[in-house]
């Protein structure tokens, strides 16, 4: 194609390349269709979900607040947190019901919150998690459903997940998720001219190209087959949307800013490498917020069990948990709690780059809902009572902030139910048998 | 011409879009399923288009379930962004392929110059690479599905088309998995008494023992009905073990029994292990498996024998983790451990040694239970949740292993499981997180006594010939083969079917091949009722 300025009533008149384009329904959808995704002029900026998960809990008596409401006292694990205060909820005292089931060990607690189901085996998840939901009700809009990224390494290290085999798997490398996000296919919303990619609508020929195959194979599997090719074949509609919006010419967006690749980083456990990771993965992820690449996003920090390690120590942070002494002088173990300040810093340092995108009057962190959560309170016993949960952002004003929420033993499916209803997901009723709820938790909702 | 090869980019992306995954069908009936893990899918890419052929692309992480990822891609199905890169690599393949430096190579034909002969060029390449893609020839109607596009394409003069009126949301067109014609019955078309397809049993037997698509000779067996009969199907099996192929499937066999698989995210720490690095841990990797292929299928020595050989191959890169003089700069040679050294067997090795330690330390508990999961094929139960470790800041500060671990013993509480595991590992405890020998940990000397089962030993010598005696040891890759090979747990009703695998694994003096060989010539690991039925008692089962 010629580099001549290539409008979209040239694509409309079908003039690329010569060919008979219809490309003509998705593209006036934007101007019919205010819901979200239309950022003109006056339209609502877009909320985002996300999800930010560390390992190995917390210390409670370090950790919890005990005064609730908004005057409650900075613990000495929230430290790091203190200069986010009035961005952010701290919640304490909601709980894993395991309805007798034996506690898997740093599963169970994770995939309470996370689905309000308890595992009757390690990771089974028998509901999709939490973020899937949300990205169903409002991810459809942009170009990636949502995105994962992972600090340790490891790209098994994701909670998002449809069911027990069907994981979206974490980006590790901050340089493949740059390629990812603002590598080929990425339309810059503020370029001056668009140009849809034609080989875009080659893909999208392809993909729909043989219409009768679902149908056909759909007939001929056994039913749980016809469950995995359904899975199957929903990733592939997904793959067609994706397509189909990166035909259409974005609407410019002040706060995006296309950055420079990354270049290759180490990846390892060792806690520097891992924070280093995590700055970098965190920043292209709070951009690829602001160019609307996506709406919702998983970060594991340190997955359950977490491994973190101090470099030159014999023993990671899941091993000091078990078999750190208890410092009697202290009442804690040190070691274990070191990480757990290192974790907390870590998230303060997300919230850092969130807030850094200015966003209207304010920042991408107040068009943000940020779950932060672990798989146990103390990590020593995989006590799933507890657990500790952070609910950052301001969810474009609709979520109410700067207080200590006890839940007094609550089931912890309340907070699940509470993020879903706060970005929109029509339910008013979530999780299973003893985590079944129907109140959120309403001292947040604005 | 630029028509007809963007219609051919087009046929070829699509094809290989459809790669995710492989079907074993009867006619009319899908009666299993399973994700291609990363290794089959880039055999199956270099078998059809050439080694040279890149893959671009990352690949969904493979799917553990009963200890094998070949178990677990059964399960598996492909997340949204696995479908995402799925289809980049398609594109780039496709890309490749009709690049015009090397397509002539590719193409089916002449390029022609008229429309017509572009119509015949097209229906060439999607025969050939169609059938070679989906492991069987395409049915008519799929055929006809491509064909109209490549059609439409050309007719369009190389733009392209898209279907009108889809919107996000909205079902649209859907490429598929390889997809059989016949006659589908609706929802509860249970064909019993149907046998798979000919192309089936050739998939199923070439993934299992190349772990890659079949090639020319099998396909052509799958198509004339060879694969049918008896003395055909023998005459296959015995083809594609005599093939130095075999080797690129075992490969792939014992690297997921030993779940090598994780050895990329396996870290150490610097500071204790400098010695520790990418290339050592490939090193090491390569040397098991080298051990490996050179006992069972160059020498076809006994099983058993594989835990204590005192020779392993060695290269320069190992020489130090092994602190033994290698005088050679490159490349692998024996090197026989003198009769002192507590060196023996596949379990002394460093890539098993360090990937059942943690990043900082030894763990005799995490090599206990891979020996008991892996080598005798038996379940251990995880910790108890709610552990009551104070018992252990007693022991923390003792200088050994041994002396850590006998908290263990003291509470009956751990006991119970830790004595299947702790007793094991501890006599391999001269060797540390790397599997470096040492005779001291923190200035105490180690104990390596131990046991298993009853049998009282010491050291890896002892656990190697404790082992290389247990009679659940090839017991055990008799069960670990056969689940690897049908992608499933055996169920109840195949345990007479595993007996006379067992006799058939002992009466060959335990070569690897006669088990291979029985396993593939067996009917029950084509019989489609058994499939079905097993997959749904499998299912109930868990």
């Amino acid at each position: 194609m010629n580099a001549k300025r290539v409008t979209r009533r040239h694509v409309l008149r079908g003039l690329l390349q010569g060919s008979a384009i219809t490309l003509s329904l998705p593209l006036l959808d934007r101007f019919l269709d205010g819901n979200g995704t239309a950022m003109a002029a006056g339209a609502p900026l877009p909320q985002r979900f996300g999800t930010w998960f560390w390992g190995c809990g917390m210390t409670p008596e370090r950790w919890n607040p005990v005064t609730e409401g908004a005057a409650y006292e900075t613990t000495p694990e929230l430290q790091s947190l203190a200069r986010h205060r009035e961005r952010l909820n701290i919640l304490s005292g909601f709980n894993a019901y395991l309805e007798g089931l034996p506690n898997q060990v740093h599963s169970s607690g994770v995939i309470a919150t996370l689905t309000g189901n308890a595992p009757a085996r390690p990771d089974e998840f028998t509901s999709p998690s939490v973020d899937i939901l949300v990205a169903d009700a409002i991810g459809t809009g942009s170009r990636f459903r949502s995105l994962e990224i992972a600090a340790c390494g490891d790209p098994r290290h994701s909670y998002s997940r449809r069911n027990t085999s069907t994981v979206n798997a974490a980006e590790v490398s901050p340089l493949q998720l740059y390629a990812r996000i603002f590598g080929s296919g990425f339309q810059d919303p503020n370029a001056s001219t668009f140009r849809p990619d034609p080989t875009l609508m080659m893909r999208q020929s392809v993909l729909s190209a043989v219409a009768e195959d679902r149908r056909r194979m759909m007939q001929q599997a056994g039913t749980r087959d016809r469950e995995r090719l359904d899975q199957y074949f929903t990733a592939i509609r997904q793959t067609e949307q994706q397509l189909e919006i990166m035909l259409r010419e974005p609407e410019p967006l002040e706060s995006c800013r296309v950055p420079e690749a990354p270049g290759e980083m180490p990846l390892d456990t060792e806690i520097e490498t891992v924070e280093a990771s995590h700055r970098m993965l965190s920043r292209l992820l709070a951009l690829a917020l602001a160019c609307n690449q996506t709406r919702v996003f998983n970060v594991v920090f340190s997955p359950g069990a977490s491994k973190l390690r101090r470099g030159g120590s014999s023993a990671n942070h899941h091993q000091l948990t078990h078999e750190e002494p208890l410092d009697t002088a202290l009442g804690y173990q040190p070691g274990a709690t070191w990480f757990v300040e290192r974790s907390m810093a870590a998230f303060s340092e997300f919230l850092d780059i969130l807030a850094s995108v200015p966003e209207g009057d304010g920042s991408l962190l107040d068009n943000c809902l940020v779950l932060a959560h672990s798989e146990t309170s103390l990590a020593k016993t995989h006590d799933v009572n507890g657990l500790p949960i952070i609910l950052a952002g301001r969810c474009g004003g609709t979520m109410k902030t700067g207080l200590h929420i006890k839940g007094n033993g609550d089931p912890v499916s309340r907070v699940g139910l509470t993020v879903q209803q706060l970005m929109g997901v029509p339910v008013d009723r979530w999780g299973s048998r003893s985590m079944e709820t129907r109140r959120p938790v309403s001292e947040v909702l604005a | 011409m630029k028509p007809l090869i963007r219609a051919l980019f087009c046929v070829c992306s699509l094809l290989c879009a459809a790669l995710a995954g492989a079907t074993a069908e009867t006619r009319g009936e899908i009666v299993a399923m399973k994700r291609l893990t990363e290794a089959q899918y880039r055999n199956t890419i270099a078998d059809i288009f050439g080694s040279e052929t890149g893959i671009y692309g990352r690949f969904e992480p493979d799917y553990r379930r009963d200890h094998l990822i070949a178990v677990g891609s059964a399960w598996t199905s492909v997340s949204p962004s696995g479908f995402e890169q799925y289809e980049r690599m398609a594109l780039g393949i496709a890309e490749q392929v009709l690049n015009e430096a090397v397509r002539d190579r590719y193409l089916q034909c002449e390029l022609p110059k008229s429309h017509i002969a572009g119509d015949a060029c097209a229906r060439a390449f999607l025969d050939y690479y169609g059938k070679r893609i989906f492991r069987r020839p395409l049915s008519e109607r799929e055929r006809a599905d491509r064909l109209a596009i490549a059609a439409k394409i050309m007719q369009l003069g190389g733009g392209c088309l898209r279907r009108a009126g889809t919107r996000p949301g909205q079902p649209a067109g859907l490429a598929g998995l390889p997809v059989s014609d016949g006659n589908p019955r609706a929802g509860s078309g249970r064909t019993r008494g149907e046998r798979l397809t000919g192309y089936s049993k050739a998939a199923r037997l070439s993934y299992f023992l190349w772990n890659t698509t079949p090639d020319e000779a099998l396909l052509a067996a799958a198509g004339n009905g060879e694969l049918h009969t008896r003395d055909g199907l023998r005459r296959q099996v015995e083809r594609l073990l005599a093939s130095r192929r075999l080797e690129t499937g075992m490969r792939a066999l014992f690297a997921d029994m030993l779940r090598f698989d994780t050895f990329p995210e396996l870290t150490k720490d610097a500071q204790l292990y400098p010695v520790f690095t990418t290339r050592v841990a490939q090193a090491m990797q390569e040397q098991t498996l080298r051990t490996l292929m050179d006992h069972l299928l160059v020498k076809e020595d006994d099983y058993r024998d594989l835990f204590t050989l005192d020779t392993m191959p060695m290269n320069p890169e190992l020489g130090m983790v092994y602190a033994v003089p290698v005088s050679w700069r490159e490349g692998w040679r024996d090197f026989r451990f003198e009769d002192a050294s507590a060196r023996n067997g596949l379990l002394s090795q460093a890539s098993l040694l360090s990937l059942h330690s943690h990043a900082g330390s030894s763990s005799p508990t995490l090599r206990g239970l891979f020996v008991r999961e892996t080598f005798l094929c038996q379940y251990v139960p995880p910790p108890p949740a709610d552990v009551d470790f104070t018992m252990d800041e007693a022991f923390a500060v003792k200088a050994t292993a041994r002396e850590r671990l006998l908290r263990h013993r003291e509470e009956p509480i751990c006991a119970g499981c830790h004595q299947l595991m702790d007793p094991i590992g501890l006599t391999l405890e001269q060797f540390d997180g790397v599997g470096m020998f040492r005779i001291r940990e923190n200035g105490a000397l180690i104990d390596v006594g131990g046991e298993l089962d009853g049998e009282v030993f010491a050291g890896a010598r002892g656990l190697g010939e404790a082992l290389s005696e247990h009679p659940r040891v090839p017991a055990c890759l008799v069960n670990t083969v056969y689940r690897y090979a049908t992608g499933r747990p055996a169920v109840n009703s195949e345990r007479e079917l595993l007996g006379a695998l067992e006799a058939g694994f002992a009466a060959s003096g335990y070569r690897l091949r006669e088990l291979l060989a029985q396993i593939a010539t067996n009917e029950k690991f084509y019989d489609a009722d058994a499939l079905r039925r097993q997959v749904s008692t499998a299912e109930e089962k868990s």
